[in-house]
């Protein structure tokens, strides 16, 4: 199945929350591939990838994919034509009939998630509690694709119940949503200084309480399986 | 501070430490003017599945005190966001039935 993550807004977390699902997901025995729409890299550095940022000629380029901690990774390059994106995310989906394909898009990429939206099962929409993340909401369904609505759920990053406001707007929104809020994910220090030590958070910080709300997101999403067999690790 | 905890600082050695005490989860959470402009979203009424639930601390809208800004200088909460919403949103549609719920959906993804 194909995932896009996209929010209306961005910093909220999406690169940060795409790639840790991607690498729980695996945890799970789930072949994921992730697929880095925004020309940032930063999907193979969440992944806990250093030779994105420290040599790009190695960043994964097009179809030659390279595994990350257990994660395939694919950065189409910004000449593919929409048509070769597409084809490209669509061969990953039809190898491995259960795997899973998430694809980080940039939150002004519009057109991207234009045209993968009709291909995909989920598009998770990346929150978090403040004013700005909430007034952008309505964009979330500012075009009605009335046929893809079911597909949009909710994710709300960063919460904090100690703040005041971020407690009320997560309040707020946990009755707004709904159902549509898959889940949410705590403000974890342990998220940042994982990337800061290349590190994924599971081996950075295996107590981490981001990592526990990323694996119970991830049970929701791909119920656990008996045959579960470890990734392989490091990178191809 | 609580006797228990600064005698918890004394035994620490850290009288100096910061001490705050956190909101019990109960507690009615606070309403914002800004609640108030999404709640009225017309594109909002388009969520499928979502509840919509009315937010407690909007049925007890607070009578006016408290509130700042542009809200007070209109003449009471929300009334901005009213007025904004009559000159600009198009009509609402019918907010849909709930089509469906996460499980049910991530069943059929998963069959
Ligand atoms: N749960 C969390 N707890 C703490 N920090 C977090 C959490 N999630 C994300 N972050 C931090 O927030 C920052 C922004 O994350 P990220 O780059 O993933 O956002 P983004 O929405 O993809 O941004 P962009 O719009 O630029 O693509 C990063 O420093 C990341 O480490
Ligand atoms: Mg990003």
């Amino acid at each position: 199945m194909i995932v896009l993550f996209h929010s209306p807004k961005g910093g909220v977390g999406t690169s940060a929350v795409a790639a840790n699902l991607a690498l729980v997901l695996a945890e799970r025995g789930v072949f994921v591939t992730a697929v880095d729409l925004t020309g940032q890299g930063a999907l193979a550095l969440c992944l806990g990838d250093s030779s994105g940022v420290i040599d790009r000629s190695r960043q994964a380029e097009g179809d030659a994919a390279m595994i990350v901690a257990g994660v395939r990774v694919m950065a189409p390059g910004a000449d593919r034509t929409a048509a070769e994106i597409v084809a490209a995310i669509q061969s990953h989906e039809d190898e491995d009939g259960d795997g899973v394909v998430i694809v980080d898009i940039g939150s002004g990429d519009r057109h991207a998630l234009d045209l993968l939206l009709p291909l995909a099962a989920l598009r998770l929409c990346v929150l978090t509690p403040d004013p700005a993340a909430l007034a952008a909401l309505p964009l979330v369904y500012r075009d009605v694709q009335a046929t893809r609505d079911d597909r949009t759920f909710f994710l709300l990053n960063r919460v904090d119940d100690r703040l005041r406001l971020g407690r009320d707007i997560a309040t707020m929104l946990r009755g707004l949503l709904g159902d549509r809020l898959l889940g949410t994910i705590r403000r974890d220090e342990a998220v940042g200084e994982a990337l800061a030590m290349l590190e994924t958070l599971a081996s950075f910080a295996p107590a981490s309480a981001a990592l526990a709300d990323f694996r119970a997101i991830a049970g929701r999403l791909v119920p656990e399986r008996a045959d579960a067999a470890q990734p392989e690790r490091g990178i191809a | 501070m609580t006797d228990d905890v600064s005698r918890l600082l004394e035994q620490l050695g850290q009288p100096d430490l910061e001490y705050r005490v956190f909101a019990d989860k109960v507690e009615t959470p606070g309403y914002w003017p800004i609640f108030r402009l999404i709640h009225a979203h017309p594109a909002l009424a388009r969520l499928p599945g979502a509840q919509r639930r009315s937010y407690p601390a909007e049925r007890a809208a607070p009578s006016g005190e408290g509130w700042s800004g542009a809200d007070r200088r209109v003449g009471g909460p929300g009334k901005l966001f009213r007025r904004y919403g009559e000159a600009q949103a198009p009509a609402a549609p019918e907010p849909e039935a709930p089509s469906d719920d996460i499980r049910g959906l991530l069943r059929r993804l998963s069959e």
